[in-house]
């Protein structure tokens, strides 16, 4: 018992941490909202699509942005980056969704190095917020297999 | 005077006999043996030229030696030696010659003297002298005899004299001609002087012009400078060698080294590199041999990089005959030898080329021959299906005659193995057709979804086991495409009969959609075909088995086309299959069944010719294991490919890709619909939107009874025609499946749109029977209970008109149970939301639509909206959006706006054009702008209010809230939805 309250505390540890750093904001916490036991995977599946869609998205706009092209198809980048944005913020991804304000900022301004620079910071958001919600999704497997089920 | 013109006339004889006897010239003569020009005109020549001095080194001391020491040295110095003797005996001869001439006129002159002298005294004597004698003649003659004797003269002037003295003997006389005498005295002293000035004049030139050591050695310096000239020119090193192959003399055109860098050291000294050494060696062999030989050696050495130069070496040999070194001459042949190399490599290059091209011509002729045997195979082919036909066609004439039992199975067998050779021989024909390039495609507009229902009626025609048969189209699928019709049906049509004959029960199907790449088909395969797969099990009578073996027993089974109209597309499974905007589209189509399958080792051999799974299925199924091998041909053929999965025991699935053109859709007019169908026996409304075709086996009774009449009722139905008592044949059943009739009624009361279509058959029956047309009327289908109540009067319309003809088996009873469920049936496909439980919730619910292209958002607000309590459908694009739209009512409905194909501002236009209009005529114009399927036919029922449309923005630059509102929303919601946003949004709304 003392391991599951333990691990039920570094569980709520790390998820208040996430929101603190600002990795995540309150639209998580809707997601979570969401999940009940009819649908008790939920949120890995959203964040599991979010993160399939991200990947896609930052293969294009490293495609769209590539120095050897002639010219970059703002556009393109732009709407790529839009949905980006809009698909961090449904799952709360505060961070990223940050970049890819400043990012469509630059795609306006046609800045490439900006682009560019944005595109690296995004990146790394991504990745970022990835692990720590891989964390997160194992902690809860680990709690869950432990006691059977998460008190939220 | 006389004197004077005797001496002048002597002084010419003399000189006009000199030459002939001596020519001047014999020097200058001798001289041009050699071919060397006059020194002083050579010399100003050889001035033009500059000569350079410095590339010739030489080593003078050693030339002298060598001139001494060889043979070839001495032998020219003697010959030159001889040379100046000669010519020094010349000028001695000619002097002496000269000097006999003078002293032979000194004499001559003394003689005179002395006659005159003793003639004078003679004178004195005899006074007048009678010395007369001599007879003028005969010193004429002797002046002609012996020329030139100046005797003769003399005796002409001793004739005058005595004339002269015919004056007597006076002392002036004498004295006279004593002063004359002394005179010509003088004249004859002064004519001595003169010779001997010329004499020494002569002496003295003599002397000077023939200096023969002087003369020969211009000569020689004019050949050395002629070698001079020679060697500058040359593009050659000549250099000479001792015995210890030391170079002695070189000459180098472009020299690259100092005089004392080179001689007096060997090749090896000088440089080193490849070619050296030979070299070397090759000067020593031609040594040691004493015979001259010529080498090509390629040097590759630091001081002149890679130069091959041809190299002469001959053997220079002393006086007594042995060799003292040789002589060497090298020429750069570099250029020569890499043109060579050149030359040599294009010949090879010919070589190989004209190799290869006798094995093209080679391969060319092999397969035009085999082109040849397989169109002949093609042309024997068909020959032979002629007169097979014929047979085969006499057969079934003959079997509807009156046989008796043994008669009957005697032409049954008969005409099944007249069927088998005739399938065999189509089957060779359309393979060697399409394998000889002779089989060509047409491209015709065609309609996918009659061309699927056509083919799976067909089959289901002819079915004699109890199989489902099924067909779904996605919505996606254009509504006409263009393509080889023909083709495409054949292909389908053996993968259908393939599929059948391999599956004992469960069910054969085909699913059609559109697939945007062709990589990404694979993803979405399991999904789409384990759907149809489930719900056919459950579909599934029983297991009932019937191994009838192929081509005996043709069951006709009754067909029967049910068909949804208006499928609203809010399909998650599709939402990939955007249709694209080109005009290509490829066309996926897979054949699923549930039969034996294939083990994985076959399946390579699969579409081979003549392949099939193993001997005993041959043996157990039949036919000519051709049919696969045409369907992958003719399917690559078009452009696509064909595939395979299967799994033992289970089933397998046949899937080709084609790329199909769309036509262009033409736009009819509303009212033009219903009479145009009417008139058209294939009800092309029909096809235009079904997809979703079922084919459900019979029951066993029927089976059994049709078992020994079929082949008459195949033969009647494909030659004669539909007759009344076939379409009693038609009697077919659903299933009951899980769908009760209290979800119909559900149905009847939601605003989806459906339209059953008429039975086939009671089309078919209409054509050929001319009654009954009405049936068809009901293709057009409104959009509330007004298509409830039509599709209600149309099956049992159906009913009636199914009962009038009806002779047989069933009970109308049945047959409108049938009906009827197979309305609840359709339903359940056209209401696409989420949870198909949702139909069964009250219908007082407001129904949502949502429209949002990315997939994360439309997982959260569905569940989001769950939650809430409502249960949303879901399309992802704004053209889908239209299509919902027009199709159901929707209270409220939630736009993205940024998506492809068309955002949420044009779409949210387009909805408020229909509501102010009543017409869909600008979403029409704008989906073929974007060269999208055309819009469904549209429902005239009453007009409606204005949805409620809400934006789901981003709050992005380009989805600013004015330009929401300008296109006719009505409100936006902020991206991420939240709960809280929702449930505001919805209670705005839909309160």
């Amino acid at each position: 018992m003392d391991v599951v309250t333990q691990m039920q505390r570094q569980l709520i540890q790390y998820t208040s941490s996430l929101f603190q750093e600002g990795f995540l904001d309150d639209q998580f916490n809707q997601l979570q909202q969401l999940q009940d036991e009819s649908n008790p995977e939920f949120v890995v599946e959203v964040v599991t699509l979010f993160f399939e869609d991200a990947e896609r998205l930052l293969n294009e706009l490293s495609k769209s942005l590539q120095v050897e092209q002639e010219s970059i198809d703002f556009r393109r980048v732009d709407a790529h980056v839009h949905q980006l944005k809009g698909s961090s913020s449904s799952i709360g991804a505060q961070r990223v969704q940050r970049v890819c304000i400043a990012f469509r900022n630059f795609c306006e301004q046609q800045n490439v190095e900006g682009c560019l620079k944005s595109l690296q910071e995004i990146k790394q958001e991504y990745s970022l917020v990835k692990t720590k919600l891989e964390t997160l999704f194992k902690m809860e497997k680990q709690l869950f297999a432990a006691r059977g089920s998460i008190s939220r | 005077m006389v004197c004077e013109k005797e001496r002048e006339c002597i002084e010419d004889m003399e000189i006009e006999i000199l030459p002939s006897m001596w020519p001047e010239d014999i020097g200058s003569e001798v001289g041009k043996q050699f071919n060397i020009e006059k020194p002083g005109r050579e010399q100003d020549m050889l001035e033009d030229v500059t000569i350079i001095e410095e590339p010739t080194i030489a080593d003078f001391k050693r030339l002298m030696e060598l001139t001494n020491f060889t043979e070839k040295g001495s032998s020219q110095l003697a010959y030159l030696m001889k040379h100046w003797e000669y010519k020094q005996a010349n000028a001695v001869r000619l002097l002496r010659e000269e000097l006999d001439n003078l002293s032979k006129q000194r004499q001559d002159v003394e003689l005179r003297k002395l006659e005159i002298l003793e003639e004078h005294r003679f004178e004195e004597e005899r006074y007048g002298g009678d010395k007369r004698p001599v007879s003028i003649l005969e010193d004429v003659y002797d002046i002609w005899q012996d020329m030139p004797r100046r005797k003769n003269k003399v005796v002409l002037q001793n004739k005058r004299i005595e004339i002269d003295a015919a004056e007597y003997d006076t002392v002036k006389y004498w004295k006279q001609r004593a002063l004359r005498l002394e005179k010509l005295l003088e004249a004859s002293i002064q004519r001595e002087q003169i010779l001997q000035d010329k004499l020494l004049e002569r002496i003295n030139n003599i002397e000077r012009q023939s200096s023969p050591v002087e003369e020969l050695s211009q000569i020689l310096k004019r050949a050395d400078n002629f070698l001079h000239f020679i060697l500058q020119n040359a593009p050659v090193v000549i250099g000479h060698q001792d015995k210890e192959l030391r170079y002695r003399f070189i000459y180098n055109h472009f020299p690259s080294l100092q005089e004392e860098d080179i001689i007096g050291k060997t090749d090896v000294e000088i440089f080193t590199g490849s070619g050296v050494k030979e070299s070397q060696e090759f000067k020593r062999e031609v040594l040691e041999k004493g015979l001259p030989a010529k080498r090509e050696i390629t040097f590759e050495t630091e001081l002149f990089g890679s130069k091959t130069f041809l190299i002469y070496v001959e053997p220079v040999f002393s006086k007594v005959g042995e060799t003292i070194g040789i002589n060497y001459m090298g020429m750069d042949v570099t250029d020569q030898v890499r043109k060579r190399e050149r030359m040599a490599k294009i010949r090879e290059e010919i070589a190989v080329q004209k190799a290869k091209e006798t094995e093209l011509n080679k391969t060319i002729h092999i397969t035009e021959e085999t082109m040849r045997a397989k169109q002949m195979l093609a042309t024997m082919s068909h020959e032979i299906r002629s007169p097979l036909s014929g047979v085969v066609s006499m057969a079934e004439v003959l079997s509807t005659t009156k046989l008796d039992g043994e008669q009957r199975q005697l032409l049954d067998v008969m005409l099944s193995s007249g069927d088998l050779v005739l399938q065999l021989i189509n089957d060779i024909l359309d393979l060697s057709k399409v394998e000889s390039g002779v089989m060509k495609l047409e491209a015709t507009k065609f309609r996918p979804r009659e061309v699927v229902k056509h083919v799976l009626q067909t089959a289901a025609a002819s079915l004699q086991k109890i199989l489902t048969l099924e067909g779904h189209v996605s919505d996606d699928v254009p509504i006409e495409v263009i393509g080889d019709v023909l083709r495409i049906r054949q292909i389908l049509t053996n993968l259908i009969s393939n599929a059948i004959k391999f599956t004992h029960e469960g069910k054969v199907g085909i699913n059609l959609y559109v697939v945007s790449n062709i990589s990404a088909t694979q993803a979405n395969e399991d999904r789409y075909l384990s759907t149809p797969q489930s719900s056919s099990d459950r579909n599934l009578l029983d297991d009932q088995r019937h191994d009838h073996p192929q081509g005996q027993n043709h069951a006709f089974h009754g067909e029967c086309g049910s068909s949804i109209k208006n499928e609203c597309s809010v399909n998650e499974d599709t939402e990939e299959h955007h249709h694209l905007t080109e005009t290509t589209v490829w066309i996926r189509c897979d054949v699923y069944d549930t039969g034996i399958g294939i083990p994985e080792n076959a399946i390579p051999t699969l579409f081979k010719r003549y392949m099939q799974v193993g001997t005993d299925h041959a043996r157990k199924y039949g036919g000519t294991g051709l049919g696969l091998a045409i369907c992958k041909q003719l399917v690559e053929l078009m452009g696509g490919h064909l595939t395979v999965s299967s799994k033992e025991h289970h089933g397998s699935t046949f899937t080709f890709i084609l790329p199909c053109k769309v036509s262009i859709i033409e736009e009819n007019s509303d009212d033009t619909d219903e009479l145009s169908d009417m008139e058209n026996d294939e009800g092309a409304c029909d096809y235009t939107t079904e997809s979703f075709f079922q084919f459900q086996p019979r029951t066993l009774g029927s089976l059994f009874s049709s078992n020994g009449s079929s082949r008459a009722h195949k033969l009647l139905t494909h030659k004669i025609g539909y007759t009344s008592s076939h379409t009693s044949e038609c009697s077919f059943s659903f299933p009951f499946p899980f769908h009760d009739i209290i979800s119909k009624g559900t149905c009847s009361v939601q605003d989806s749109s459906l339209v059953v279509d008429a039975p086939e058959i009671s089309e078919s029956s209409a054509s050929s029977s001319g009654q009954s047309r009405e049936t068809n009327i009901e293709n057009i289908v409104s959009s509330d209970k007004y298509c409830q109540d039509k599709g209600i009067t149309d099956s049992s319309k159906h009913m009636v008109e199914g009962s009038e003809m009806d002779i047989a088996t069933k009970p109308s009873e049945l047959q409108k149970t049938c009906k009827v469920q197979g309305n609840a049936n359709v339903t359940t496909q056209c209401v696409t939301s989420i949870c198909a439980s949702e139909l069964t919730r009250s219908t007082s619910k407001p129904k949502i639509l949502l429209v949002e292209d990315s997939k994360i958002n439309v997982m959260v607000t569905q569940s989001m909206m769950k939650q809430l309590g409502h249960s949303i459908d879901v399309v992802n694009n704004g053209a889908e959006a239209v299509r919902a739209v027009q199709r159901c009512s929707y209270d409220l409905v939630l736009m993205d706006v940024c998506m492809p194909i068309m955002n949420g501002l044009q779409a949210t236009k387009l909805i408020r054009s229909f509501e102010e209009t009543g017409n869909w005529d600008a979403a029409r114009k704008v989906l073929m702008e974007l060269n999208l399927p055309d819009l469904d036919h549209e429902c005239s029922g009453p007009s409606k209010k204005r949805i409620p449309i809400v934006a789901m923005t981003a709050n992005a630059l380009s989805e600013s809230a004015e330009e929401c509102f300008a296109n006719g929303m009505d409100s936006f919601v902020s991206k991420p939805v939240t709960f809280q946003k929702l449930k505001e949004c919805l209670e705005q709304y839909l309160s």
